[in-house]
C-alpha cells in the first residue's frame, strides 16, 4: 500500500514545464523543502564508503533478515517486475531534476495537508507515465476496498487511493497530495491558470535571497504562522529553565522572534555546510536578552583561550553575567537563595551579587579533552573525558584569592562527603608552572595493582593567569591551556568538534560502552559491531563546527561537517 | 493429609501424579525462572530426576558467561540500575537458574540495600557471594555474610567498637538471619554486639581492627568465653531454631507457604542431617513429592522478578535490562534496594493496585499491545505456528499451553476464544497473549 502510494509519484502528462517547484505550492504553505538535484546526490551516495558502511551495519543486516525485510525484498522485486528497474533507480529518474515537499495548514484541523512535487528529465517522461500506469493497475488489483480511482482532467490524469491520497502531473512534473483540491490547484499553477504561489510570497522570496543560491537543499518555514498554530503561540515553547536559557537562550529567542526561517545545505569539496537564517538581527531582540548574548557596539575585540592539547570539543560562549542575572526571572526558575548561600560558603562569606558578579567577564571557553593521568601508576579502567574551563575576569586581583578559596572549599566539601562514605579524600597542594601558581587536589592511589576507581579521572586544578581563571580536570591540561594562551576571535558562540579526539576517547572506553549497550538489550557481538561501525564512520570525518552569529540583516547558525576524503 | 515423611519422599510419577509438561514447567519455575517452550519440552522428555540433575549441575552456557561479565566495566558508576540489569541479564540467560534463584532468595534473606551502601562494587561482590556460596553450607555462607563489606556498611559494622558497641548487626543477625524472635534475649544481642566489635569494612574489603575489638569474656546463648564474630556465627548456626527458620523459609519459597509445624520439624532435621548444606536441601525439595502435589501448584504469588524474567524467557525476548529493572521497581521489587533489612514481604503483598497496573503494563508491552521502554515485544508470526492459526480455539489452546501449561478454567478459555474470534486475527493474537499474561493464573507460581 505504502509502496503503491509512493509509486503514484510516477505520474506524467502534458507538455508544460515549470522550472521552480515553489511556483506550484500555495502561497500559504507553512513549510517548503526542496532538493535541487536528488539524482546527482543519490549517484554520489551509491557505491560510496558511507553506503557500504550502512549496508554492512548490524542493524541493516538484522532488518534484511527479518520478516519485514524479506517482505520489502519481495515488494522491491515486484516493483522491478513492473517498471523494469529497481525502485531507487525509478525514483531517481522520476525526480532527477528536483524534489520538493510542502506542508499546508488545514483550517480547524491539527492534521496538515502534504504536497509532494517531483520533476523528471524530459527523456524520462514516458518512463514515468508507463510505470505509473502499471502501478495504478497493480494497486487496483491488490486492494479489497475502494482501490484506485482514475480521472482525466484535460491532458492530466489524476489518481486517488481510498480518497486519501491523490496524484496528478503536468509535463515532467509529478504531484502528490493528501488533498484533492490542493493537487488540482497545483496542476492549475503548472498549467499557468493561476499565478499566486509560494514562490511569489514575500517571506519566501526573502528567505531565498538571504541564503546562498544553488544550495543542494533549501527549506523554508513560515515561523510566525507555524507558531500561531501552537497552543503556546511560540515555535520553541521550551520549558522555562535558567540553565537552558544560559546555553541556548539567544537561539531560542531569535527563532521565536523570527517571522520566517530559511535553511540551506550545500556541499563543496570535502565538507557539508548548513546555514539557518533568521531575519532578526540581534538589535531586534529585547534589550535585556540581547545584552546577555551579544557584545555591545564598540566593545573591544574579543580574545579567547586557545584549546589545550588533546582537545576534541570546544565551546566558546559570550555571556554577560550581570545582564543574565538581571533578566534571570524572565528566563526561567532560578534558585537565588541557593546561589547566594553557595557563594557565601565557597567564596569565604562574599556576596554573589556585590562581590563576585561584577568581576566576571563575558568570555567563557569550555574544552573537553582526553584526560591525562600524570602522577598515577596507571589509568583508571573507565576513562572519562577531561575538561578545562577558562573564564575572563574583569578585575583578576579582586577575585584571585576568592577563586582559590572557592576551589579549596569545594575540595573540602567533597572530602567531607567522601569521608562520610568511608572513602579517601583529595589532598590539596600548590605547584609552580612558570610564573603561575597551580592549586591542585589529588587522590592518593590505593595500594596494590588493581584498577583505579573512576574518581581518578579527576585531579582538579585551578589557576588565575592574566585576566583568566582556569579550572581543569588535570594538571597537564591546565598547563597546556595556559601555555596555549589567548588569540583574537570573532564574537559569537561557537562549537568545534575534532573527530579524531572523540574517536580516540571512544576507543579507549570500548569495554564500558559495549557493556552499557549489552545491558540495554544488545548482544555483545551486536554492540561491538555497532560501536565499530560508528568509529569507522567517525574515522572518515575530520571535524564539525557550529557557529552562531548576527549582523544587521539577521542571525545565522552555521554548521559545517568536514570529511577527510 | 500426607505425613512429613511422605511429603519429603522423592517424587516418582504415578497415575494420580503424572509427569506432564505442566509438571515440567512447574519444576522449572520453582527451581529457577521458568523456561521457553523448548526448555519445557526438554525437561518433559528428560523426566523429573534428570531435569533436577541438569538444574543443579548445568552445562556450560556461553550466553550466561557473557552475562556474568557484563557489568564489570561499569561498576565505577553510581547507578544501581547497572547492577539490576546485570543480574537480570544473568537470570534471562538461563545458564544457572538454580543458583540464581537461590541468590535471589539470599538477597531477600540477608536484605542489603544500595540506598545506604552506595557502592556498586560492594553490592556486586555480595551478589556474587550469594551466587557462589549460596548453595554451600549455611555456616560458611553466614560467616562470609557477616564479614561482607556491604553488610557491614548496611548494618553499621564500622561503628561497632569496643566500649561503644553498635547492636544493629548483632540484633538482625539473631532476629532475622539465623534464630528468629523468641529464640534469644536482649542480653544475647548486647554480648553478640561486643563480639562483632572491630569487624569493619575498609576500602571495599573486610578488616579486623584489633584495637576496636572487645576481647573480653561474653555470654551468648548460654556459652561463655572471649567470643568474636565467628564464635557468635558458629553458635547461632548450630541452634535448632536456626535450622527451623531456614527450613521453613526455604520451603515456603520453593514449595508452598506456611508448612505445618511437624513438617517444619522434619525439614529442620533434614537440613541438619545435610550439615546445613543449602544446595542439597533445596535439591531435595525439588525432588520431593510435596513439590508436585496439587497444594503446591500455583500456590505462590510470583515476585516481580519471577513474573518478568519468567515471561521474557517463555517468549524468548531480550529486553533493555535497565528499563526492566525500573519496571520491577514499579512492580514493588527494586533489586539491590529491598525496602528494609527484613527484605520483601512477598506473598500477597506483591499484589497492590499500583503493582497490578505495572504488571499489566509489562504484559501489554511484551505482547506488543503498547509501546514501552523494554524495547522488545512478541513477534506473533514467530510465536504462533501456522498450524494453530486455523481456528480461535487452536490459537487460544496454544497460547495457554505455551504460557501457562493449562490450569485455566473452561469459562476463562471460552472468553478468550470469543475475544480472539473478534476483529482482525492479526491484531487478535497479541491481544490474546496480553490477556493470558494478565490472567490471575499467570501471576501465580
Amino acid at each position: 500500500m505504502l509502496l503503491a502510494a509512493a509509486a503514484l509519484l510516477l505520474l506524467r502528462s502534458g507538455p508544460g514545464v515549470v522550472e521552480d517547484l515553489a511556483a506550484l505550492a500555495p502561497p500559504d504553505a507553512l513549510v517548503f523543502a526542496e532538493v535541487r538535484e536528488p539524482g546527482a546526490i543519490y549517484a554520489r551516495f551509491r557505491g560510496s564508503p558511507l553506503e557500504r558502511a550502512l549496508r554492512g551495519s548490524p542493524a541493516w543486516r538484522e532488518f534484511a533478515e527479518s520478516p519485514k525485510g524479506r517482505n520489502l525484498e519481495k515488494t522491491l522485486a515486484a516493483w522491478k517486475g513492473i517498471s523494469g528497474l529497481p525502485l531507487d533507480e525509478s525514483l531517481r529518474r522520476i525526480a532527477s531534476r528536483g524534489l520538493a515537499a510542502a506542508i499546508l495548514p488545514v483550517p480547524a484541523s491539527p492534521k496538515p495537508d502534504l504536497l509532494l512535487l517531483a520533476r523528471a528529465a524530459d527523456e524520462d517522461s514516458e518512463f514515468a507515465a508507463q510505470t505509473l500506469q502499471g502501478l495504478a493497475n497493480l494497486v487496483t488489483l491488490g486492494r479489497k476496498g475502494e482501490g484506485v480511482r482514475r480521472e482525466e482532467i484535460g491532458e492530466a490524469v489524476l489518481y486517488g487511493i481510498d480518497g486519501k491520497l491523490f496524484a496528478g502531473s503536468s509535463g515532467s512534473l509529478t504531484i502528490v497530495s493528501t488533498n484533492e483540491s490542493v493537487l488540482k490547484a497545483a496542476l492549475a499553477r503548472a498549467a499557468g491558470a493561476t499565478s499566486a504561489s509560494l514562490a511569489g510570497a514575500a517571506p519566501f522570496r526573502a528567505a531565498r535571497e538571504s541564503l546562498p543560491s544553488g544550495a543542494a537543499l533549501f527549506a523554508f518555514l513560515d515561523a510566525a504562522r507555524a507558531a500561531a498554530t501552537r497552543p503556546e503561540g511560540k515555535l520553541l515553547p521550551l520549558e522555562p529553565s535558567a540553565g537552558a536559557a544560559f546555553l541556548f537562550g539567544a537561539v531560542r529567542e531569535l527563532v521565536n522572534a523570527s517571522p520566517f526561517l530559511g535553511l540551506a545545505v550545500s556541499g563543496s569539496g570535502r565538507s557539508i555546510r548548513a546555514i539557518l537564517h533568521a531575519p532578526v538581527p540581534p538589535d531586534g531582540l529585547a534589550p535585556e536578552v540581547r545584552s546577555i548574548f551579544f557584545p555591545s557596539k564598540g566593545a573591544p575585540p574579543v580574545a579567547r583561550a586557545v584549546a589545550p592539547a588533546g582537545e576534541f570539543l570546544a565551546l566558546r560562549l559570550y555571556r554577560d553575567f550581570e545582564a543574565f542575572w538581571t533578566a534571570r526571572e524572565a528566563l526561567g526558575p532560578f534558585d537565588d537563595a541557593g546561589l547566594r548561600m553557595g557563594s557565601r560558603v565557597l567564596f569565604g562569606g562574599r556576596r554573589f551579587e556585590q562581590d563576585i558578579l561584577p568581576h566576571l567577564g563575558p568570555e567563557l571557553d569550555l574544552f573537553l579533552c582526553r584526560q591525562t593521568f600524570g602522577g598515577l601508576p596507571r589509568p583508571p579502567q573507565v576513562r572519562l573525558p577531561g575538561g578545562v574551563i577558562v573564564g575572563r575576569l574583569r578585575n583578576p586581583d579582586a577575585l584571585r584569592s576568592a577563586l582559590t578559596m572557592a576551589f579549596q572549599t569545594g575540595v573540602g566539601l567533597a572530602n567531607a562527603q567522601r569521608g562520610q562514605e568511608g572513602k579517601e579524600g583529595l589532598l590539596l597542594s600548590s605547584e609552580k608552572h612558570g610564573e603561575a601558581t597551580f592549586h591542585v587536589a589529588r587522590y592518593v592511589p590505593p595500594e596494590g595493582d588493581g584498577p583505579l576507581p573512576i574518581e581518578f579521572n579527576a585531579t582538579p586544578a585551578c589557576a588565575v593567569v592574566g585576566d583568566r581563571f582556569y579550572l581543569s580536570s588535570s594538571v597537564e591540561s591546565l598547563a597546556s591551556a595556559i601555555d596555549a594562551g589567548l588569540a583574537p576571535a570573532r564574537p559569537g558562540d561557537r562549537l568545534d568538534l575534532d573527530a579524531a579526539g572523540l574517536r580516540a576517547l571512544l576507543e579507549e572506553n570500548e569495554a564500558p560502552i559495549v557493556a552499557s549497550r549489552v545491558l540495554r538489550g544488545k548482544t555483545r557481538e551486536r554492540a561491538l559491531s555497532e560501536l565499530r561501525l560508528f568509529l569507522d564512520l567517525l574515522a572518515r570525518v575530520e571535524g564539525a563546527s557550529l557557529t552562531f552569529g548576527g549582523d544587521g540583516t539577521g542571525a545565522t547558525l552555521e554548521a559545517v561537517l568536514r570529511f577527510l576524503y | 493429609m500426607p505425613t512429613p515423611e511422605e511429603d519429603l519422599a522423592p517424587y516418582e510419577p504415578t497415575a494420580s501424579e503424572p509427569w506432564t509438561r505442566a509438571a515440567a514447567a512447574h519444576l522449572l519455575r520453582r527451581a529457577g525462572f521458568g523456561g521457553s517452550r523448548g526448555e519445557i519440552e526438554t525437561a518433559f522428555a528428560a523426566g523429573p530426576r534428570r531435569t533436577v540433575d541438569l538444574l543443579v549441575r548445568p552445562a556450560e552456557n556461553p550466553a550466561y558467561r557473557e552475562a556474568r561479565g557484563s557489568v564489570l566495566p561499569l561498576l565505577d558508576f553510581a547507578d544501581v540500575s547497572i547492577l539490576q540489569a546485570g543480574w537480570l541479564l544473568r537470570m534471562l540467560a538461563g545458564g544457572d537458574p538454580f543458583r540464581e534463584k537461590l541468590a535471589l532468595f539470599w538477597h531477600g534473606h540477608f536484605a542489603t540495600s544500595n540506598r545506604k551502601v552506595a557502592d556498586l562494587r560492594l553490592m556486586h561482590a555480595q551478589n556474587l557471594l550469594f551466587l557462589e556460596k549460596g548453595t554451600g553450607r549455611f555456616r560458611d555462607l553466614a560467616l562470609a555474610v557477616a564479614r561482607d563489606p556491604a553488610m557491614l556498611v548496611w548494618l553499621d559494622g564500622d561503628e561497632n567498637e569496643k566500649g561503644r558497641p553498635n547492636e544493629n548487626l548483632a540484633r538482625e543477625w539473631m532476629e532475622l538471619f539465623t534464630l528468629g524472635i523468641g529464640n534469644f534475649g536482649e542480653a544475647d544481642v548486647r554480648e553478640a554486639a561486643r563480639a562483632f566489635t572491630g569487624w569493619h569494612a575498609r576500602r571495599g574489603a573486610f578488616s579486623f581492627d584489633v584495637r576496636a575489638h572487645d576481647a573480653g569474656e561474653k555470654t551468648v546463648l548460654g556459652s561463655r568465653g572471649p567470643l568474636d564474630g565467628k564464635g557468635v556465627v558458629d553458635l547461632c548456626v548450630e541452634r535448632d531454631a536456626c535450622f527451623r527458620l531456614l527450613a521453613r523459609k526455604l520451603f515456603s519459597f520453593y514449595v508452598y507457604p506456611d508448612p505445618s509445624p511437624p513438617l517444619v520439624e522434619a525439614l529442620a532435621v533434614r537440613l541438619r542431617t545435610l550439615d546445613g548444606g543449602i544446595g542439597p536441601f533445596v535439591e531435595a525439595l525439588l525432588r520431593s513429592r510435596a513439590l508436585f502435589r496439587a497444594r503446591s501448584r500455583r500456590a505462590l504469588v510470583k515476585s516481580p522478578v519471577e513474573l518478568a524474567v519468567g515471561t521474557l524467557r517463555a517468549l524468548e525476548l531480550r529486553p533493555d535490562a535497565r528499563a526492566l529493572g525500573a519496571l520491577l521497581r514499579e512492580m514493588g521489587q527494586s533489586l539491590f534496594e529491598p525496602p528494609d533489612v527484613k527484605g520483601w514481604e512477598g506473598g500477597r503483598a506483591w499484589i497492590s493496585a499500583s503493582s497490578l497496573l505495572a504488571r499489566n503494563r509489562f504484559a501489554a508491552e511484551v505482547a506488543g499491545i503498547e509501546e514501552g521502554p523494554l524495547g522488545c515485544a512478541l513477534d506473533p508470526d514467530a510465536f504462533f505456528p501456522l498450524s494453530v492459526r486455523r481456528s480461535p480455539e487452536e490459537t487460544v489452546d496454544f497460547a495457554l499451553e505455551a504460557l501457562l501449561q493449562g490450569g485455566v478454567p473452561p469459562a476463562v478459555r471460552e472468553r478468550l476464544v470469543v475475544s480472539t474470534r473478534e476483529g482482525d486475527p492479526v491484531e487478535a493474537r497479541p491481544r490474546l497473549v496480553h490477556a493470558v499474561l494478565a490472567l490471575p493464573e499467570h501471576q501465580m507460581n
